[in-house]
């Protein structure tokens, strides 16, 4: 309880529904795969994070139409895939998935509170691992493990991310 | 109509861009011969940024490092682990070497396990998909990187280049479920496949039961699969499970994957820099067989061993009737071993099992 009161304090508030500009997004997705590909180097358990995910949630959030935020998302995915060796696709259509989710469920939710939002993102973390675990056994045939531990590992550090990162995001995609 | 596809607009768009995918997910798994054009440009575009990027934290976490978090402990540390590391290596050598150079498979290890040329690079990143075991290289094919050259570390093996780029390569690990390389046990010398595990250790494939593995056991390459050189180390056995088909063997590499900061591109085995003494013996070897490289050896200094005497006999008999063994000819008779008698008959049987 003290947990979720001290999160529900110390988060600001995600503007809802207020577009991120492109320049500003594109910097955005930019950063995070650079990011995403350089922390594993400080210590493996960074490895767990995906810091895309994280930005992909954090602008269907802000993004009023459905359709912009799917193709938004799914560019990111592609981008991504193109740094992998998976056929190009693959996250795209993880993120279009989740971005669906992600923008049909904040149309319901006050994401605005710290722990409506840390609930949030652990369900599209989960939601994106899931995905990408059913993906990649369908569609690949790839022997993907089913390791819940993992899984759990990493939507505590995106939810801690989340409450950190987010509301850093917010000022630097602030309008003027 | 219309109006319906108007009010589930998002669920449309949802169908119609999944469904694209997938049959773009399919079209490239089923014609998976090199990078994609979207891998190759985002590569190329972003993978110099990430060299900035990473050279930028480097020199930070250097200087940091250097010139405010215990300077000469840092510094020593470091020498004493390239000593180390260097030693190690250089007496593993040794081992493979020494048992190597008995017999008559010396020239070839000679050769084997002769320096390559390799170049130094950093690498920049590691492969923002968890599935592969990727890094990335601040060289690439301008500086002579090409597709399917080895990649080591002062401790072991790494991987091999996937992909190449104008500036940067992506190198796939050897922890990686589609890496492999043909290596060999340091006991008994027997061949195996190196395969990744996903995690950061790898497996041993095709070790028949027969073949007595022990936990701590060293593995090195054996040079047969034509990437990586002869005789560098690998890993060290941490697991054997047997049964009576087969054998479950795990290994840790010796290389850092986790933490790989400056590694070595093998770029091409230099066959042509055999010592002046080598080179000598090498040709009077040649002279000596009549083309075949050691094949009439003993013969230079009469038969050594009843195998050797056996042969030299059998040879004989050959030639008095005008064939000669191990040429194929399609008009000379066949050769008529019966006038061979004596001591030097082979006997079926003669030989106890």
């Amino acid at each position: 309880m003290i947990a979720i009161s001290t999160l529900q304090a110390s988060s600001a508030s995600v503007s809802p529904r207020k577009p991120v500009r492109l320049g500003t997004g594109i910097l955005i997705v930019a950063s995070a795969l650079g990011l995403h590909a350089l922390v594993p180097l400080a210590h493996p358990l960074f490895g767990l994070l995906n810091l895309p995910m994280l930005v992909v949630v954090y602008m269907v959030m802000r993004q009023r139409a459905t359709v912009v935020a799917m193709v938004g998302a799914m560019l990111v995915g592609w981008t991504q895939d193109g740094l992998t060796r998976d056929p190009i696709g693959v996250l795209g259509i993880v993120y279009l998935l989740v971005a669906y989710l992600v923008s049909v469920a904040s149309l319901y939710l006050k994401v605005s509170v710290g722990f409506v939002l840390g609930i949030f993102v652990a369900t599209a973390y989960l939601l994106y691992e899931i995905l990408l675990f059913a993906v990649r056994h369908t569609l690949l045939g790839q022997e993907a493990a089913f390791d819940p531990w993992t899984w759990t590992a990493g939507t505590a550090l995106h939810v801690g991310l989340a409450l950190l990162v987010y509301p850093l995001l917010d000022r630097l995609a602030r309008r003027p | 109509m219309q109006s319906l596809v108007k009010r589930n607009l998002n669920l449309v768009v949802l169908t119609g861009l999944l469904f694209a995918q997938v049959l773009m997910v399919g079209h490239q798994s089923r014609d998976s011969g090199g990078p994609t054009r979207l891998r190759h440009w985002t590569g190329a575009l972003l993978l110099p940024l990430q060299a900035v990027c990473s050279a930028v934290a480097r020199a930070a976490s250097e200087g940091w490092d250097r010139y405010f978090w215990l300077v000469g402990v840092e510094r020593e540390n470091r020498r004493l682990d390239a000593q180390a590391a260097r030693l190690r290596m250089e007496n593993f050598y040794l081992q493979q070497k020494l048992v190597r150079f008995e017999g008559r498979q010396e020239l070839e290890a000679y050769m084997a396990s002769i320096p390559a040329k390799m170049l130094p690079a950093s690498v920049v990143a590691y492969s923002p998909g968890r599935s592969a075991r990727e890094v990335f290289l601040d060289r690439g094919r301008s500086h002579g990187v090409r597709r399917g050259m080895a990649v080591v570390t002062s401790q072991g093996i790494a991987g091999k280049v996937e992909d190449v780029f104008p500036w940067s390569s992506v190198v796939l690990l050897i922890t990686d479920p589609e890496a492999g390389a043909s290596v060999a046990l340091s006991g008994s010398g027997a061949l195996a496949v190196l395969r990744g595990t996903g995690a950061w250790a790898c497996r041993l494939d095709y070790v028949g039961p027969q073949v007595r593995v022990s936990v701590g056991e060293f593995v090195h390459t054996s040079g047969m699969d034509g990437v990586f050189p002869r005789g560098l180390p690998v890993g060290r056995v941490t697991r054997v499970d047997a049964d009576v088909e087969s054998q479950d063997i795990r290994l840790d590499p010796f290389a850092p994957l986790h933490r790989l900061g400056e590694v070595l591109v093998v770029l091409k085995r230099q066959l042509g820099v055999l010592p002046e003494d080598m080179r000598q013996w090498a040709g009077r070897m040649a002279r000596d067989s009549h083309g075949g490289l050691g094949a009439d050896a003993p013969s230079a200094r009469g038969p050594a061993t009843d195998a050797d005497r056996i042969k030299t006999a059998y040879r004989e008999a050959a030639q008095s009737g005008g064939s000669r063994v191990g040429a194929l000819s399609y008009t000379a008779p066949p050769p008529d071993f019966r006038a061979v008698s004596g001591p030097a008959r082979f006997e079926e049987g003669a030989i106890a099992p």
